[in-house]
């Protein structure tokens, strides 16, 4: 939600017109260091990209093969 | 009496077959990618009859090698890893882990996926039998 609300204010800003961001009270995550991956982060890619499908029999595995 | 001790160890071995656990299968990360590319070069549908023969001989008895089905050499970059030829250029690359009777399926690669051609391409070797043998690792500690 708030991220979208961000979203909506930078599209509509116009240089030197608008000064809605600054004046908006709403924290801009400046305690966050995007650089580097969160340990949730780092979680959810590992168990999304170096994960494995579920154990299937060999009647699932012909399944799992023609789908 | 040497008719029934014949019996009494046909029972035992009907015994040992029926408590050994089902062969399981899983794909590993790579594999939907793999057979993405397999499925636009119009190759997808030859290969996938031989996987299922693969599998259905695998299942049976996952110890035994199919066909070409080798090791890689243990001098090289994938480990413990095998790959089955299902055609002359492409192999199906898996391992065998015998404490959970489980055949991980990794994808199937040309040689010059493998960097294993008659020329062969060390660092491509090196990239993707690290990538393999590191995706096996994390899985066998995460199920340890």
């Amino acid at each position: 939600m708030r991220i979208k609300q961000i979203e909506n204010q930078w599209q509509s800003w116009q240089p030197g017109t608008d000064n809605s961001l600054a004046n908006n009270d709403i924290p801009l995550a400046e305690s966050v260091d995007i650089s580097q991956p969160t340990d949730t982060v780092k979680r959810l890619y590992e168990t999304s990209a170096d994960s494995f499908g579920p154990a299937m029999n060999i009647t699932e595995a012909l399944e799992w093969l023609k789908s | 009496m040497a008719k029934k001790l014949k019996t009494t160890v046909a029972s035992a071995q009907h015994g040992q077959e029926t408590q050994d656990p089902p062969v399981n299968f899983r794909d590993g990360p790579d594999w939907n990618q793999q057979k993405a590319v397999l499925q636009k070069s119009g190759i997808w549908s030859r290969l996938e009859k031989k996987l299922a023969k693969w599998l259905k001989l695998k299942a049976e008895n996952p110890t035994q090698l199919v066909g070409n089905d080798t090791p890689f050499l243990k001098s090289g970059r994938f480990g413990d890893l095998f790959h089955a030829h299902l055609t002359q250029d492409e192999s199906l690359v898996y391992a065998y882990d015998r404490r959970s009777n489980t055949i991980f399926l990794f994808g199937i690669y040309s040689h010059a996926d493998l960097g294993t051609g008659r020329k062969p391409n060390y660092n491509k070797q090196d990239t993707v039998g690290a990538r393999l043998t590191s995706q096996l690792a994390n899985m066998k500690q995460n199920t340890a």
